[in-house]
């Protein structure tokens, strides 16, 4: 039953792609609207801009700014990696202790 | 003041050095010498060619009658040849003439053919279409494909939309570590299956990059151009179906009223027509070819006339000038031949002079060439006495540029080395006996120099190192060759 939602959720997805350039019209005609109502003096360059941006940022993606945080989760990620090195370092310090 | 041994070895270098870039200059020269030879014989060739146009001034049977009897049979012959082929040439025009004739008249009928059948075609065709039209049935099928082909329009140009979007986008889900790492591990799914702390760290990283909107996202980019594919392969499935049935009902109609068959008939005319206008282009291309060589033929200076002055050419060339003049003189009242004549004389004439100038000029080249040889076994000879040794001194009234420049012969090259060793001199004791390598010898030559005196003091000296030479340089002598081993013996004696 999951499936065949998942898969008509895809369509319906899909299908409201196929209008997409309605979605464009309606959000030009809002934006029209609103700045007739705020009485800002708009030009169809700057709306067109605002759509353009608008589409341009939707279904984006940016990692978060580096910091601590960012620090943190790199290293929680890399967890595994950081455990071998510490782990190789640890018996080649060992060795050299040892034998030198 | 003496000049040291070093500087005079430096000046032997430099004066081979200097022969050797002359005689390969000289050598270059040669070049332009065969270019000369090219133009003179080009020139010669000219005159001859003139001459035959002199003596045949146009290909008629007058003109050959009164030309050399030397060639007068060989030029007959292609007078004859060109008249047969001027023959045989107006029959094939003729024939040619006809064939276009009977082939335009074909083209003419042909398109009246094809204009009537494209008529009665389109009358039938126009019957159809309101067939077609008057049936509701298609009317709405038509209806309907109209409108899905704009859906389907619509719907690719919004594709490719979003398939740019993906392809801008996509790359900075897949470049993100974090993202990847949460995605990988199923997060959010029921596929994932950490328990404990790492779901509880995991939990605190997707709240930090936001991981529910960004796998919404990322899905969405994946997913939605591909079932928007499937979409429009469906629709186009179905537009098809009705492009179908649509074409059922036109044949239905078209066949009842017997339209493939005109459509088959065109097709046919038109092939037909396509033929007789092939033909048609292809005799006047022939026409044009035979029109042209008739006119060649007709010309008294056209291609035939060429191939009999150089038959004319051909025979002027085993003649000698002497010959060609005494029949040029023949002709008194014609001096053109003359003046042809004198033309070729003075170009031969050109041609005698450069073949004497280019045989001394090697005769230059050989006597330097000696002269660089023997030069470079001078300076064998200078090595192998060491008189490039600091030890070794000159008297200045050696100049090795000077003799260099009268040098012109492998003899005066061997007399060179004759005045070098009389200038030649040795420097101190101390030296000397380092430098000859046995120092009984060494205090010889220095006790018969301060034996004999100021005045004969070098006489002496020259004498005791010419001892000494002998001795050293028998080793050497094979390395020095012939030459070497002559002079030694010489200077022994």
């Amino acid at each position: 039953m999951d499936v065949a939602r998942e898969m008509r959720d895809q369509r319906e997805t899909a299908e409201e792609m196929f209008r997409r350039d309605d979605l464009r019209t309606q959000l030009r005609d809002k934006l029209v609207r609103t700045a007739h109502m705020s009485g800002d003096n708009v030009t169809e360059e700057e709306i067109e801009l605002a759509i353009e941006q608008f589409f341009e940022s939707v279904h984006t993606y940016q990692d978060p700014q580096p910091g601590m945080k960012s620090f943190l989760a790199h290293c929680w990620v890399w967890r595994g990696r950081l455990t071998l090195a510490a782990a190789l370092t640890t018996v080649l310090g060992g060795l050299w202790f040892m034998f030198s | 003041m003496t000049i040291p041994g070093p500087t005079v070895h430096q000046q032997l270098m430099d004066a081979i050095k200097r022969l050797t870039e002359q005689l390969e200059q000289d050598r270059q020269g040669m070049h332009d010498v065969q270019k000369e030879y090219e133009q003179l014989d080009a020139e010669r060739d000219d005159a001859l060619r003139s001459l035959a146009e002199h003596y045949l001034p146009e290909l008629t049977a007058d003109a050959i009658a009164s030309t050399w009897r030397e060639v007068q049979s060989e030029i007959s012959t292609l007078l004859l040849q060109k008249e047969d082929e001027d023959r045989s040439l107006q029959q094939e025009l003729k024939q040619l003439q006809e064939n276009r004739t009977v082939t335009e008249k074909a083209l003419v009928e042909a398109t009246h053919v094809l204009d009537a059948a494209i008529l009665e075609q389109n009358e039938v065709s126009t019957v159809v279409e309101k067939r077609l039209q008057e049936d509701t049935q298609f009317v709405e099928l038509a209806d309907r494909a109209a409108i899905a082909e704009v859906a389907l329009e619509r719907a690719e140009s919004n594709l490719h939309e979003i398939d740019q979007d993906a392809a801008r986008k996509l790359p900075s889900y897949q470049a993100s570590t974090l993202f990847q790492y949460l995605y990988e591990r199923s997060y959010g799914t029921e596929g994932y299956r950490s328990r404990g702390l790492t779901r509880r760290v995991d939990r605190w990283l997707a709240r930090y990059i936001d991981f529910t909107k960004a796998r919404q996202g990322y899905d969405f980019l994946k997913q939605t151009p591909d079932q928007m594919r499937k979409i429009i392969a469906e629709d186009r499935r179905s537009l098809n179906t009705v492009m179908e049935e649509l074409e059922r009902k036109r044949d239905h109609v078209a066949n009842a009223m017997g339209l493939p068959e005109k459509i088959n008939l065109t097709e046919r005319f038109t092939k037909d027509r396509q033929q007789s206008l092939q033909t048609a282009n292809f005799i006047s291309e022939s026409m044009n070819e035979t029109e042209s060589r008739i006119r060649d033929l007709s010309d008294p200076r056209g291609s035939y006339y060429q191939q009999a002055i150089e038959l004319f050419r051909q025979t002027l060339v085993g003649f000698k000038s002497s010959d060609l003049k005494k029949r040029a003189e023949a002709t008194k009242d014609d001096l053109t031949d003359d003046q042809i004549v004198a033309r070729l004389s003075g170009v031969e004439s050109d041609r005698g002079d450069l073949q004497e100038a280019t045989r001394d000029r090697r005769n230059l080249q050989k006597q330097k060439q000696d002269v660089i040889e023997e030069l470079g076994r001078v300076i064998q000879r200078f090595r192998a006495a060491h008189f490039d040794s600091v030890r070794s001194h000159f008297l200045d009234t050696l100049m090795i540029d000077e003799e260099i420049s009268y040098t012109e012969d492998a003899g005066d090259a061997r007399k060179l080395w004759q005045k070098i060793r009389r200038s030649q001199r040795w420097g101190d004791h101390d030296s000397e006996e380092d430098a000859g390598g046995s120092s009984l010898k060494q205090v010889l030559v220095n006790a018969m120099g301060k034996a004999a005196g100021d005045e004969r003091g070098d006489d002496a000296r020259r004498a005791g190192s010419r001892r000494m030479e002998y001795d050293s340089t028998s080793d050497a002598r094979s390395a020095v060759g012939d030459y070497s081993a002559d002079s030694s013996g010489d200077d022994s004696r």
